[in-house]
């Protein structure tokens, strides 16, 4: 940090900025909702674990779009057939009214399914457990719908010797893979996007895991969505500046109605940190 | 009689979305797999993700590309989204040297990986203007507005006359919307982008 205050001091285009906070960040950060739905429902959990309802996908989602949301991602934590026609349907319904980047997940476990969430309205679809039990599946959709189409979720859990392990099945099953490898694995074999929660972070709006998302994000050329823990303006700031992710998700702090989409942007623009205006 | 409007289907990625966005500024777009009823359409729309080679093959396959190419003689407009813009130019340099539609002269060029540049390139953009607007698609478009992009290559058209406006990625500068004659292309989604992103498409349907 210390290094860093010297290099900006001798940056010319940084004199007159005196406090850290100032500096502008110059990539753009793209803002994005993330709605877990089960059945009918958006839920949320703390942990990923003690889900309780917290909504309508459809009224929320729509709170968030007409504040200036740049995204939202749709996860369909049940994914069981019966309750998956709910999902397909929220899915053609928001997309019907809503234009911007629909990432939908949940369940995905063929390139059939992942046409079925395109035909219902997804612009990407999320895949997680699947990828993990047949890396190839990462291969096979890139090829048949493009990389930009694909998107890695993983769920990461912080271990003991300071690595992070990814999970599946919704971070109920361990699978003994390293984060960081998983991810480099992935974007070779297609993924053009990667969406990681820290299961550690999830729900407690306390904080994101920098270390995992400067770790991850300086390891792989695509774009890292850092997802879990963001409680305030703060957090967001904080994690862009230590780290080179190029979205935020958002979930508890948009549930709960702790801050607006629109709030949060100009809490950020006031950082220096850039934002789209709607 | 209203006008027909089609969306050219060749198997390269998701036209849903682009169907929907057409849908909510009052048109309805056919989704095209017959290359025979091409001419039939009044406005066609060119989509496309993916890579350039594959595209082009599954245009060939489909034996697309003579339908297309009398449909542009024919005067009529073609817009091209994303991968449909690349495939507007004479050649890709993605994953070896592919020959494009070739509408429009020029290249299509990998984004240089220089330090701290993701690339795919995914991000919000506002377009920098490099010719008249005026009685195009972009006329009621402001230097504000901000469209959603996703890509690794960009157009280089040959003749500048050809680039109506750029961004920048970073430092580097990119063409992200071209037009030439009746043959436009817009390296962003505008089905993705947003309410400028409708008001792009509902004025080239306009046009």
């Amino acid at each position: 940090m210390t290094q860093e205050d010297v290099t900006k001091q001798s940056d010319p285009a940084s004199s007159g900025m005196s406090t850290r906070a100032a500096r502008p960040v110059r990539r753009k950060i793209r803002l994005i909702g993330k709605i877990d739905v089960k059945g009918t429902n958006v839920i949320k959990g703390i942990h990923m674990e003690g889900l309780r309802v917290v909504g309508k996908p459809q009224e929320m989602c729509r709170r968030y779009a007409n504040d200036g949301i740049d995204e939202l991602i749709f996860i369909d934590l049940v994914a069981s057939l019966y309750e998956r026609s709910y999902f397909l349907d929220l899915i053609n319904e928001v997309s019907q009214e809503i234009f911007v980047p629909l990432v939908v997940g949940g369940g995905v476990r063929s390139i059939d399914d992942f046409r079925t969430l395109l035909r219902a309205g997804a612009d990407k679809v999320a895949i997680n457990t699947q990828a993990i039990k047949t890396p190839g599946f990462l291969h096979d959709a890139a090829l048949v719908f493009g990389s930009q189409c694909v998107v890695l979720s993983i769920a990461a859990k912080r271990q003991r010797d300071g690595r992070w392990e990814a999970w599946c099945e919704h971070a109920r099953q361990p699978t003994g893979l390293d984060v960081i490898e998983w991810a480099k694995k992935a974007v070779d074999l297609g993924a053009g996007e990667i969406l990681v929660t820290s299961i550690d972070m999830d729900g407690i709006m306390r904080g994101m895991d920098i270390e995992l998302f400067r770790t991850l994000s300086e390891s792989v050329s695509v774009p890292v969505i850092a997802a879990s823990g963001v409680g305030t303006v703060n957090h967001i700031v904080e994690c862009v500046r230590q780290t080179q992710v190029s979205a935020i998700a958002l979930g508890s702090i948009l549930h709960f109605n702790h801050e607006t989409v629109q709030g949060i942007k100009s809490g950020l623009i006031e950082q220096g940190v850039g934002v789209r205006h709607e | 009689m209203s006008k027909r409007i089609g969306i050219v289907d060749y198997g390269s990625g998701n036209i849903y979305s682009l169907q929907r966005g057409v849908r909510a500024v009052g048109y309805e777009a056919t989704i095209i797999t017959d290359p025979g009823s091409l001419t039939e359409y009044d406005c066609l729309i060119l989509p496309g993700v993916g890579a350039f080679g594959d595209a082009m093959e599954k245009i060939r396959k489909r034996e697309l590309e003579r339908p297309l190419a009398e449909y542009v003689a024919s005067g009529r407009p073609l817009l091209g989204i994303c991968l449909g813009m690349q495939l507007l130019l004479s050649k890709s340099h993605e994953l070896g040297i592919h020959q494009g539609l070739g509408f429009i002269d020029g290249e299509v060029r990998e984004i240089p990986r220089t330090t701290g540049v993701m690339i795919p390139h995914i991000g919000w953009v506002v377009l920098i203007p490099r010719s008249d607007w005026k009685h195009t698609a972009l006329e009621n478009i402001s230097p504000k507005d901000e469209f959603y992009f996703v890509h690794s290559f960009t157009c280089h058209p040959l003749d500048q006359k050809a680039v109506l406006a750029t961004c920048l990625y970073g430092d580097y500068e990119f063409v992200s919307v071209i037009g030439q004659r009746n043959v436009f292309g817009c390296q962003f989604h505008p089905e993705m982008s947003s309410k400028p992103g409708l008001r792009l498409l509902r004025d080239f349907m306009n046009l």
